[in-house]
């Protein structure tokens, strides 16, 4: 069955149109930027933006800061929301049913499914961000690789030249391995992140059989818990929000890496995603499939 | 089928009762800690200095200070939530990252030299030379520092009792209360809890006199013992970081600007400190946790900050002999700004003891000392 | 083959299906007939494990269902009201999509492919099954999905309102395509609210009204002599007088007689030198059971509560 979503996901043209406008972003990004030389200030705008026309081997960080408020949760809640809704609207449901496909396996087909699709604009926004960003933006200073932060950097007397290829958030070099070892960790955060709107997601798709009602619940869900985060009355309840850590991977640049948030961040997805899975199951294995 | 439905939605609602119970049962658990006096774990605290500990803190501060231009780095430490990740080899050998969600601002202590690293300047700045006088930093916040500061300035001006113990950071904590005795205090209490073991700090609230809630809460949510780690502790520049260096004296930023003053010796009845004598330009009165500040600003710099703390919400003063000024009135903090007839020189008046103190020493800087 | 007991359906306080008793036998052309509404979809999904029963059991090919849906429902090919398929992707693509979903079967890919060939072929998609489904008219989804439920070369067919949307050649094409299947051992359920369909095509009848399973018989058994004659004679007024007391209704020059043997009664009505222009005993059609047992016409909702 996990083969069938599978092949559902790959053949599905919307797929693919989701997956290149995510990755158009930060191009047209970058195009500007390149062409303008004009990045924000440091502190300003999307993180790492400021240090790309300096290393565009920063870039592909910068462009996940880019897609993760809007346009990753956006793709992800439309596949996970159609997930059971969507085959239901088409009359497909009962047919995968009285296959028989038994109905906790294609929840789990399902979500197997959209995290796939997670990871696959992830993964391709990382690499063609890299490509834009050493193609477009600044050279990586390949001169400063393979310089160790211990002989690049230690200050105790005043001015030392900077090594290594890019600055991490505490001023510190990472050498180009570092930066694709961290870039790594942040994908891979993300990814997780997104789980929690795919089990929202897919958990709507079930209660609904309209495959809009379902994202739309899910982004309103995060809306919702983007609001209660930066609300400091809200503090009771803040380590459970969904989006509550959902920063943490910039901790990932960090030196050294900062891992309370970030072990938090996938501790929190995880009950998400067992919860609203469980209740996915609960409601979807007893369910009158009447559509 | 009925059966059924019930089953699995009641299996969801366990798991998620379960999960949602975890962080409650987890900082129910009982805290059992030695049975130690009062004296014994101020001891220990007090003896915890030279600790070496890693770990991350937040202070939440409540003073409830109007936002004064020229002090907002004080400002925003003394309200609202400071995050820190510190790394403490020795008094003299640490790091404290205060993290925003896309930057941080780390300060670094080496022995007589320090540095801070501002990721939105992307700017390191090494600071030489003994800072004699220097603002509140997000490093005083870190617990340990804190709770060590005020035992060893509150000394025997205060009452110590024990406070239930507490878990803090996943680990019991026993509990230290400090009452100051000065009824001038705007302090009610303090109270500490440290490992009772090696008497790390591990929580400290301020609570202003007559609040039930602290004015000012620093706490680990994450710590343990250190293996002092040289790569840490040391900055490293990055490519594309600027570097400066600058002296001490240059960074009191808001403080730049002090006029000498002749300070008395007594203040509304309490002596000036000895420790605050040799810098003149600013005086220190009282003691423990009833103290109080004066100093005085130049020209313009002055008579804007009174501007902006009337603006701020503060209430307006008159002083006797024409003079005029502010008050600012917080939980835990009273300020008097004041202006004598002769507009060259504003004072500023600040502490933790009740307003009346404060007009008081006001009154007698401007009738007595004839500013 | 298909058997319930007590079979009855609630959604709230509506009862959709109450307390059906259905016996289909193997190798049984087996139709459902009943207004729309009259809860036939609903019973249908409840023996595809799709809709649960509130009470009453099910049993498909001897095993108990939903619970032994693994085992009973690889052998059971399904249209489900409107057949349903991914349009971006061809025919053939559905099918395989389909037939991989499930449990896994010995058969592997190559076998796929064969049965793919066969069931588009079966009905009569061959040419067209590497079109996009989305360019596909209604009459040709209607028999992807027929193609759908034979890929797995079923034992049992159940097939809600396999007419829809075809037009009469498609319909006769669908009548030989089941009329051949259900000859080489396949049990055919299905389920309609066209009588002609069901007359047409079954050998067993279940009348479903309001939910109530009225009527379950073979149509030989529905439509045996009733024990009259039909007979059309230009001499109606002569024969009414001949046999007096007979004779139970006249329309015109047709008259329905009291009587066993039409051989017998022709003899004697040619004997008295009447003429008749023909004459046979008399069955009811399937529409007249039908009305009968359900009351007032099709399409009434009155009886459900």
């Amino acid at each position: 069955m996990i083969g069938v979503e599978l092949v559902k996901l790959v053949r599905r043209p919307r797929t693919w149109i989701s997956l290149t406008l995510t990755c158009a972003l930060p191009f047209v990004v970058a195009v500007f930027i390149a062409v303008t030389h004009l990045a924000p200030p440091p502190g300003q705008g999307s993180a790492f933006l400021y240090a790309v026309l300096a290393n565009g081997a920063l870039y592909p960080a910068a462009a996940l800061a880019l897609v993760l408020p809007v346009f990753l949760p956006v793709t992800t809640a439309v596949v996970a929301g159609d997930a059971i809704a969507g085959e239901a609207a088409t009359g497909t449901l009962r047919y995968l049913l009285a296959r028989p496909v038994g109905r906790t396996r294609l929840l789990l087909a399902k979500l197997i499914s959209v995290t796939t699709y997670v990871v696959l604009v992830v993964v391709a926004v990382t690499v063609t961000a890299y490509a834009t960003g050493v193609l477009l933006l600044g050279p990586s200073h390949a001169a400063a690789v393979g310089q160790s932060p211990a002989d690049a950097g230690l200050a105790p007397t005043a001015g030392v030249a900077p090594g290594g290829a890019v600055t991490s958030l505490s001023g510190t070099p990472l050498s180009l391995l570092q930066l694709a070892e961290r870039t790594a960790g942040a994908i891979a955060f993300i990814a997780v992140s997104m789980l929690g709107v795919a089990a929202i997601a897919l958990f709507l798709s079930t209660v609904t059989s309209s495959a809009l009602g379902a994202t739309l619940g899910a982004l309103a869900a995060l809306v919702a818990s983007e609001i209660l985060v930066t609300l400091n009355a809200a503090a009771v309840i803040q380590p459970y929000l969904p989006t509550r850590y959902w920063l943490a991977w910039i901790d990932f640049f960090r030196d050294p890496i900062f891992w309370r948030n970030i072990d938090r961040g996938l501790g929190i997805q995880a009950v998400y995603v067992v919860v609203l899975l469980g209740a996915a199951w609960a409601n979807f294995s007893t369910k009158d499939i009447t559509a | 089928m009925k059966g059924q439905v019930a089953y699995r939605w009641a299996a969801v609602a366990a798991g998620v009762g379960l999960l949602c119970a975890m962080p409650v049962i987890a900082s129910a658990l009982p805290a059992s800690v030695p049975a130690l006096t009062a004296g014994q774990l101020r001891g220990r605290i007090l003896a915890s200095a030279r600790l070496s500990y890693a770990g991350y803190a937040e202070s939440d501060a409540a003073f409830g200070l109007p936002s004064l231009p020229g002090l907002r780095d004080v400002t925003s430490l003394l309200d609202g939530v400071t995050k820190m990740r510190v790394w403490q080899a020795a008094p003299d050998r640490w790091r404290v990252d205060v993290l925003s969600d896309t930057g941080e601002r780390d300060t670094y202590q080496l022995g007589r030299r320090s540095y801070i690293w501002d990721s939105g300047a992307q700017l390191l700045t090494e600071i030489r030379g003994r800072q004699t006088l220097r603002l509140p930093r997000a490093a005083d916040l870190a617990p340990p520092t804190l709770a060590q500061r005020l035992l060893s300035e509150t000394g025997r001006q205060a009452r110590y009792s024990v406070a239930p113990a507490l878990r803090v950071a996943g680990q019991a904590a026993a509990g230290l209360r400090v009452t100051p005795s000065d009824p001038a205090s705007t302090i009610g209490h303090i109270d500490i809890w440290a490992d009772p073991g090696s008497g790390l700090p591990l929580m400290v609230q301020i609570f202003a006199r007559g609040s039930p809630s602290p004015a000012l809460r620093s706490q680990f949510f994450q710590v343990s013992s250190w293996q002092p780690d040289k790569a840490v502790l040391t900055p490293q520049r990055g490519p594309g970081t600027g570097f400066t260096v600058t002296s001490a004296g240059n960074l009191s930023g808001a403080l730049k600007n002090l006029a000498g003053m002749a300070l008395p010796g007594q203040l509304a009845g309490r002596d000036q400190l000895p420790a605050s004598q040799e810098y003149e330009p600013i005086g220190v009165y009282g003691g423990g946790l009833a103290t109080f500040v004066v100093l005085g600003l130049r020209g313009v710099d002055g008579q804007r900050l009174i501007t902006d703390a009337l603006a701020a919400g503060g209430t307006a003063l008159d002083l006797p002999g024409g003079g005029s000024g502010a008050l600012i009135s917080a939980p835990l903090l009273n300020a008097v700004i004041a202006q004598p007839p002769d507009p060259d020189t504003v004072v500023l008046l600040a502490g933790t003891v009740a307003m009346p103190v404060l007009e008081q020493a006001a009154a007698a800087l401007f009738t007595e000392v004839g500013l | 083959m298909i058997t319930t007991r007590a079979l009855s359906k609630r959604y709230g306080a509506i009862a959709a299906v109450r307390s059906v008793d259905l016996d289909v036998r193997e190798g049984d052309r087996y139709g459902l007939l009943g207004p729309n509404g009259s809860g036939k979809t609903t019973l249908v999904r409840m023996l595809l494990g799709l809709v649960y029963a509130t009470s009453g059991e099910i049993e498909v090919m001897g095993r108990r269902m939903p619970r032994h849906a693994r085992e009973v429902l690889p052998q059971v090919g399904a249209l489900i009201e409107e057949p349903a398929a991914y349009p971006h992707l061809s025919a053939r693509a559905n099918l395989a999509l389909f037939d991989a979903a499930g449990p896994r079967r010995s058969a592997g890919r190559r076998g796929r492919s064969r049965r793919i060939d066969d069931a588009l072929e079966q009905v009569g998609l061959a040419g067209v099954g590497r079109r996009p489904v989305k360019t596909y008219s209604l009459g040709m989804r209607q028999r992807l999905g027929l193609a759908a439920a034979l890929i797995r070369r079923p034992r049992l067919l159940i097939l809600d309102e396999p007419g829809n949307g075809l037009d009469p050649r498609g319909i006769r094409d669908l009548r030989e395509l089941i009329i051949g299947l259900n000859s080489s051992g396949v049990t055919v359920f299905l389920s309609s609210h066209l009588l002609g369909e069901v007359e047409q095509l079954c050998t067993t009848v279940g009348v479903l009204d309001a939910g109530r399973l009225v009527l379950q018989d073979e149509l030989a058994a529905l439509r045996a002599p009733t024990g009259q004659i039909l007979l059309d004679t230009p001499d109606a007024d002569q024969v009414c007088a001949m046999l007096n007391g007979q004779v139970e209704q006249r329309d015109g020059q047709r008259l329905l007689i009291r009587h066993a043997d039409p051989a017998g009664l022709n003899a004697r009505l040619v004997g008295a030198g009447l003429r008749v222009h023909a004459i046979g005993p008399h069955r009811r059609t399937l529409e007249e059971v039908v009305l009968a047992v359900t009351g007032t016409g099709s399409d009434h909702i009155g009886g459900r509560s």
